[in-house]
């Protein structure tokens, strides 16, 4: 039975590098995906509508809440002039990371 | 929403295609959810039920066997397929499918920069290359090329060429710059273009047109094959760039702006595409509608004179720039400042008479091939603002310009909507971009959008002005605007759509081409 296990784990160690690639990056992705439209300023067109919402966050780096949930659904679903983004641009586990980092803002910095 | 089929499709088929296509990219690669996968393929901005558009399914292979192997599966099940690369064609459709039940085929995954060729110029890109992703990986690499984005950086190199888009730089007409093909055909065959034909070539990406007839531009707001490749040359940086506005204080300057602006691009004075921007399109970049009227329809006239003292616009404002050696750039300026500024009551401004001026600056990003994303706030000109371009072409000519104007905005006044627009002067031609903006949550205000764009189909055809690209709803009608000698022209791209996709399976009612038997005229 012994013998028969360690090939196993042996074999799940060697297949790791095709399986399991590098966990998204939040901060890069916000960069990739968020920040032309929600970084700070008038020419960001995501800021300017959100400031009618939230005068003092209307940058999404400078908010204080955003729930994963809640950043997950809009991201499928889209709000205002924002268009959703697809699972083939923006997986799961991207949009996952993207959520978490922005429910860790307020952000000093794009993409820090 | 409820989960629908593609037209003509049994269910089982449809499973079957299903399982099929998850062996060939994978089962997370195949969407199927209508209440979560696929919310996000259709077209926000629609003025008709997000119904019409539906997809049934979406796609999205990672290269370009798995391309081939879902063209295999779609011609084995009969399931058509709507080919998108970044999906980001909003305006015309987004990544929504022409009929409802299609499946999307999103090639945003092959999204790989193969080659940046420093000392030719050029890059080769794959379908699912943003603006945003090239301009940021030539920035990486410390490349000294510009890339030529359009005005939303979101946009696909690939995408947008392929449909005809343009740009700001002197390298602004896409399909032009455009080098080498890679293209694959409904039955799965493999095409390189032009030089890419010959093995081993050394110009695939040098000389646009091989021997024998271009078949590039067959691939272009077609539904023929799968474009998975292309190059693209890109613009060396030049050693200066000056950028300039020049405000016109009336309406009337118009015809004059136009004429004088003709010659200076003919000769290539104004390297880049020269833009006469209408006044409501600089403010709502930078303001909101209601900061200046609160009352329904269009903006009156005692809000556009305060609007255009607060901004320091003009009822028109010019832009283009000069490139180059600083002494020819200064000597282009000179012509242009003589020619264009002398009209009475004209203002130039540089760079450093417009810090801070949100339009300004996008503008003078996108002319240097920077992308961003600030025209965006054009939808934020009104609450829930979304937006149809509608798009004429026009002779360069002040009576042309003034025409088509005036076709367009007194009609849009008329339905109760701002007329926002722009014209750009490209080689020979003028693109008229009128953005017209509605309220997503207003049906009235949709349902009166979509009969004002459809009035002005008529009204430009008319007028002998035909539209250079649409939204997916009037792509029929526009289509059928071109209809001289019988419609000889929609016959041969149905004779070229019946010989390369006997099966239909590509891209059905794309500019209105539809596989043979399937058009919605013939199924009515």
């Amino acid at each position: 039975m012994k013998r028969a296990i360690i090939p196993l784990v042996l074999g799940l160690v060697l297949a790791a590098p095709a399986t399991l690639t590098a966990a998204p990056d939040g901060a890069a992705l916000y960069v990739q995906h968020c920040a032309a439209c929600h970084d700070r300023g008038p020419q960001h067109p995501g800021t300017v509508r959100l400031a009618d919402r939230w005068p003092q966050e209307a940058s999404l780096l400078d908010r204080q809440s955003l729930p994963v949930p809640f950043v997950r659904f809009i991201v499928r679903n889209g709000l205002n002039l924002m268009p959703p983004f697809r699972p083939g641009e923006l997986n799961d586990a991207e949009l996952q990371a993207l959520a978490e980092y922005l429910d860790a803002g307020p952000h000093s910095q794009s993409g820090k | 929403m409820a989960k629908i089929l593609p037209p003509n499709v049994s269910e089982a088929a449809f499973r079957s295609f299903v399982a099929a296509a998850q062996n060939v990219v994978g089962k997370p690669y195949v969407f199927l959810d209508p209440d979560w996968d696929l919310t996000a393929y259709q077209d926000q901005y629609a003025t008709t039920p997000k119904e019409m558009h539906q997809a049934s399914a979406a796609v999205a292979p990672a290269n370009l066997a798995q391309v081939q192997g879902i063209l295999r599966e779609a011609k084995q099940h009969g399931i058509p397929l709507w080919t998108i690369s970044t999906g980001k064609n909003f305006a015309y459709g987004g990544p929504a499918p022409r009929a409802a039940g299609t499946v999307v085929l999103d090639l945003k995954r092959m999204n790989r920069i193969i080659e940046v060729n420093e000392k030719h110029a050029y890059a080769v890109v794959e379908p699912g290359v943003s603006y945003f992703d090239l301009y940021r990986h030539l920035q990486k690499i410390g490349s000294k090329l510009w890339i030529d984005p359009a005005a939303p950086g979101w946009g696909g190199v690939l995408g947008n060429l392929v449909d005809h888009g343009a740009g700001y730089t002197p390298y602004g007409d896409h399909l032009l710059m455009q080098c080498g093909m890679e293209v694959v055909l409904a039955d799965g065959k493999v095409v390189e273009t032009a030089m890419g034909a010959l093995p081993g070539s050394k110009t695939t990406h040098l000389y646009k047109y091989g021997m024998g007839p271009w078949a590039d531009g067959l691939f272009t707001q077609s539904n023929f094959g799968v474009v998975t490749r292309i190059g693209i040359w890109l613009m060396p940086e030049p050693p200066g760039y000056k950028p300039y506005m020049i405000t016109y204080e009336n309406e009337d300057d118009l015809h004059e702006i136009t004429e004088r602006v003709r010659p200076l691009k003919l000769n290539m004075v104004i390297p880049n595409a020269a833009t006469t921007v209408e006044m409501l399109w600089e403010t709502a970049v930078q303001t909101q509608k209601r900061d200046y009227y609160t009352g329904k329809g269009p903006l009156p006239d005692s809000a556009r004179k305060k609007i255009r003292e607060d901004l320091r616009i003009g009822v028109w404002n010019f832009y283009a720039a000069a490139y180059g050696p600083p002494p020819i750039m200064e000597t282009n300026i000179e012509v242009v400042r003589d020619v264009l500024a002398s009209i009475p009551g004209a203002r130039m401004y540089f760079a450093d008479e417009r810090v801070g001026d949100v339009g300004w600056e996008y503008r003078e990003r996108l002319m240097r091939g920077v992308p961003n994303m600030t025209e965006y706030n054009l939808m934020n000109w009104i609450p829930n603002g979304g937006h149809m371009d509608f798009s004429p072409i026009s002779p360069v000519t002040g009576e042309d310009a003034v025409r088509q104007y005036h076709l367009i905005r007194d009609r849009c006044n008329k339905a109760g909507f701002d007329y926002i627009g722009e014209m750009l002067v490209g080689w020979r031609d003028m693109h008229h971009i009128f953005c017209l903006l509605y309220d997503v949550s207003d049906t009235d205000e949709k349902r009166r959008a979509h009969a004002l764009f459809d009035e002005l189909i008529s009204a430009a055809a008319d007028a002998g002005y035909g539209e250079y690209r649409t939204h997916l709803d009037f792509m029929d009608r526009i289509a059928d605007t071109y209809g001289w000698n019988g419609g000889a022209q929609q016959k041969l791209h149905q004779r070229l759509k019946d010989q390369l996709d006997p099966a239909g399976i590509l891209s059905p009612g794309k500019m209105g081409i539809w596989p043979k038997g399937r058009s919605p005229e013939v199924q009515s």
